[in-house]
């Protein structure tokens, strides 16, 4: 069936003006208080990281100690930044793609007021002690329903607006948009259920951990990757076959990958390998992935260079890729004997959470939040300051985590060799670390200063935006 | 050097060969269950193709792609914002 | 265009979780759930509860693991941090504390490894002091300083003003019980 093409009229020009407009609102207010979480992750995330350094820095406040900080930083940025703006995008990316306004517009306002709430009672209570020291599910009950709360009110409000779309064909961003939201909560409610205990709550664990990543923040990242890349460039994706395939084979392989954090632990033996299977199955989705995004890109790349959306998009694009390989080869037992328990797993995450889906969000926030502000960016220096900073910075972190934490893992496996002397090992690519945390949290310190302006209309006015000479 | 081993401290080794023969060896009953459930679930799948592929569910696939471009943004132009430039006579 | 049916779609959405969860939280929820303690494995006393409860706020699982590996795989035993653990070794833990980073050693046996309680306070009250290479937090909120010390007082060495509180009493009994030193009696899982 052939899609149909949308009626050809004047309406059409300001119905993206009336989309915008009905987006507005709930999009800037989850957009400003992710950044907000931003920097107070990114605070929380360096302190963590020169606490490897300096153990004796700041050693005598209880709150700051780096097994408080170190989830601190974890819940902020996952719950704060990521989600909050996660969310917002996928706001304003629905509304676009079912060609109608943003529904349940006072539930969004709702959600948001309430989910922030949540993660600074969460995050607030890790800070003060009452952490519950399970990886991703460290926040108190109170403060967990508050976030699913949240996320069923944001969940409504994507699904009715579903529901009254006006176009008849779903794009395949829709589909990881419509399928996550329906996921998350599922995924959430079961994971905090104070029910689990001994080996099987490290099950639930990593399935949940794992799954934060499988049925939430990669679905957003490519879901914002398979709308941006084609539609800067203005050239469909490569393959929509393949999009399709790529969908459910990455439906049916990520939810089962979360107990290769288990590997060579007391989880029977049988769990942990279907764990290993399924990450290796993730080859599928990943390469129909990479073949749609990056056989898209070529022959295109000098849209890099006018383009701040697609230069952030297309690198995290990139580590989406690099990252679900590196994942794939890093379940693996024999890889596992080497890295599990070391720093290379919190690299790993970084290229994850980080270099793909951080940079991703930064690209779609750089298209949305003019057309919701109606207001264009007033420093294009500071864009390119802004993504050399974190590109660069992200990229120095994964190469010393991973060289580090493989150094690490050799070293912890000559038994001979004392412990003393794998920290010491360490400590250069500690430091390393550091450096690009500061790198990287100058960036966002750049993009809080262009973002805030985008808020108040400050800055040189730009040329005029194409949507406002559409609009004339 | 950290936390030297202690002479009092030792375990047994008794039961730990059996043990790991029994990880290694053993199929447990909840992998057969899941290996059936898995045939079953391929089986269901290959059908699922067979099914899409000759009704046609999967002709013209690719048209999907052009949605996202309409009259206004028209597939072939690159969209978004570019990085400004400033606007001639505005202000600062 | 292959979403004839919109329900479909829902479904088959549901339906790839809902298996995932079936298979790596069902299915080994209702094979584990019949596992008993192992025999040498007695539950946690009131002190040693409330000591974990200092484990768990200050975070101390961020860093250090508690499973040991087989042989073969990696050096645990061969560091003598233990026989490989099995799920019966974890029945009275809630919530779970396996850990996933060893930025500082496995923990599982440190109560058979290191039972000293002037080490460990020491260790606590400043890891470099023991251990120079070390990069663990120093815990002083832990001790507090008293003019006269009092013979119920834990000083952290003969004459020293600072003393131990209740939570680091605690925390050390908690780590004193991290031993499943005792053989395995039953093949698990």
């Amino acid at each position: 069936m052939k899609a149909p093409p949308l009626e050809q009229s004047p309406e059409l020009v300001s119905l993206r003006r009336v989309l915008d407009e009905s987006a507005a609102v709930p999009v800037l207010l989850f957009f400003a208080t992710g950044v907000l979480w931003l920097l107070a992750g990114t605070v929380f995330g360096l302190l963590t990281s020169l606490k490897f350094d300096m153990p004796d820095w700041l050693a005598a406040i209880p709150a700051l100690t780096f097994g408080r900080l170190r989830p601190a930083h974890l819940n902020a940025v996952n719950y704060g930044w990521a989600s909050l703006a996660g969310a917002g995008c996928l706001l304003w990316l629905t509304s676009r793609l079912c060609m109608t306004p943003v529904r349940l517009r006072g539930g969004l306002i709702a959600s948001v007021i309430l989910w922030n709430l949540g993660v600074l009672y969460g995050t607030g209570a890790v800070l003060l002690g009452y952490g519950g020291s399970v990886e991703w599910l460290e926040y108190p009950l109170p403060a967990a329903a508050m976030i699913g709360a949240a996320f069923l009110l944001f969940a409504a409000s994507i699904l009715q607006t579903f529901r009254m779309r006006s176009v008849q064909h779903l794009y395949v961003s829709l589909w990881y948009t419509v399928a996550c939201v329906v996921w998350f909560p599922f995924l959430y409610v079961a994971a905090n259920l104070p029910i689990y205990s001994g080996v099987v709550h490290g099950a639930v664990n990593w399935w949940y951990g794992h799954n934060a990543l499988a049925v939430w923040f990669t679905p957003i990242g490519l879901a914002l990757a398979y709308y941006f890349i084609p539609k800067v460039i203005g050239r469909p994706i490569y393959s929509y076959y393949l999009s399709l395939l790529g969908f459910w084979s990455f439906a049916l392989f990520y939810n089962w990958n979360g107990i290769h954090h288990l590997v060579g632990g007391p989880v029977p033996n049988w769990l942990q390998t279907i764990s290993i299977i399924a990450s290796v199955l993730m080859v599928i989705p990943v390469m129909a992935v990479a073949v749609n995004h990056h056989l898209t890109t070529v022959g295109h790349f000098r849209h890099l260079r006018s383009s701040p959306t697609l230069r952030f998009t297309v690198f995290g694009a990139m580590c989406y890729t690099a990252v679900s390989f590196q994942g794939s080869l890093e379940s693996l037992r024999g890889m596992q004997e080497v890295v599990h328990f070391t720093h290379y797993t919190v690299g790993h995450a970084h290229l994850g959470v980080y270099a793909f889906l951080t940079m991703i969000l930064f690209g779609a926030m750089y298209y949305i939040t003019p057309r919701v502000a109606r207001w264009n960016w007033p420093h294009p220096g500071l864009i390119k300051l802004h993504f050399w900073l974190t590109a660069g910075g992200i990229s120095i972190y994964v190469i010393a985590m991973c060289t580090g934490g493989i150094l690490q893992g050799y070293a912890m496996n000559e038994s001979v060799r004392p412990f003393a002397q794998v920290i010491d090992l360490t400590r250069p690519w500690l430091i390393a670390r550091s450096a690009s945390g500061i790198l990287i949290t100058g960036g966002h310190l750049v993009f809080a200063y262009l973002f805030a302006q985008m808020l108040i209309h400050a800055g040189p006015r730009r040329e005029t935006a194409p949507w406002e000479e559409a609009a004339a | 050097m950290i936390l030297p081993p202690r002479s009092r401290y030792h375990f047994s080794y008794g039961h730990f060969d059996t043990e790991l023969r029994y990880r290694r060896m053993n199929v447990p009953p909840a992998t057969l269950l899941l290996v059936v459930l898995s045939i079953c679930g391929a089986a269901l799948a290959l059908a699922a193709f067979v099914w899409a592929v000759r009704t046609g569910q999967l002709d013209q696939t690719n048209a999907g792609g052009l949605v996202i471009f309409d009259d206004e943004e028209p597939a072939g132009t690159p969209s978004g914002p570019i990085f400004p430039k400033r606007k001639e006579g505005a202000g600062l | 265009m292959l979403f004839i049916r919109l329900w479909m779609f829902f479904a088959g959405v549901l339906a790839t979780l809902f298996l995932g969860w079936a298979a790596l939280i069902g299915v080994p929820g209702v094979q584990l759930a019949s596992v008993p303690a192992q025999p040498g494995l007695r539950p946690y006393t009131y002190e040693e509860m409330h000591g974990r409860e200092i484990y768990m706020r200050e975070g101390c699982v961020y860093c250090h693991t508690q499973q040991t590996r087989p042989q073969g795989f990696g050096t645990d035993q061969k560091r003598m941090w233990g026989r490989p653990s099995v799920p019966g070794d974890y029945v009275y833990d809630r919530p779970h504390l396996l850990g996933t980073s060893r930025t500082g050693p496995d923990l599982l046996n440190i109560g058979a490894r290191q039972p000293s309680r002037d080490w460990h306070l020491a260790h606590l009250y400043n890891p470099r002091a023991v251990v120079p290479e070390s990069i663990m937090p120093r815990f002083p909120w832990l001790f507090e300083e008293k003019t006269g010390t009092g013979p119920q007082d834990v000083p952290l060495a003969p004459g020293s003003h600072i003393v131990a509180t209740r939570e680091a009493l605690d925390l050390y009994a908690y780590l004193l019980a991290l031993n499943r030193t005792y053989p395995v009696r039953r093949a698990e899982p």
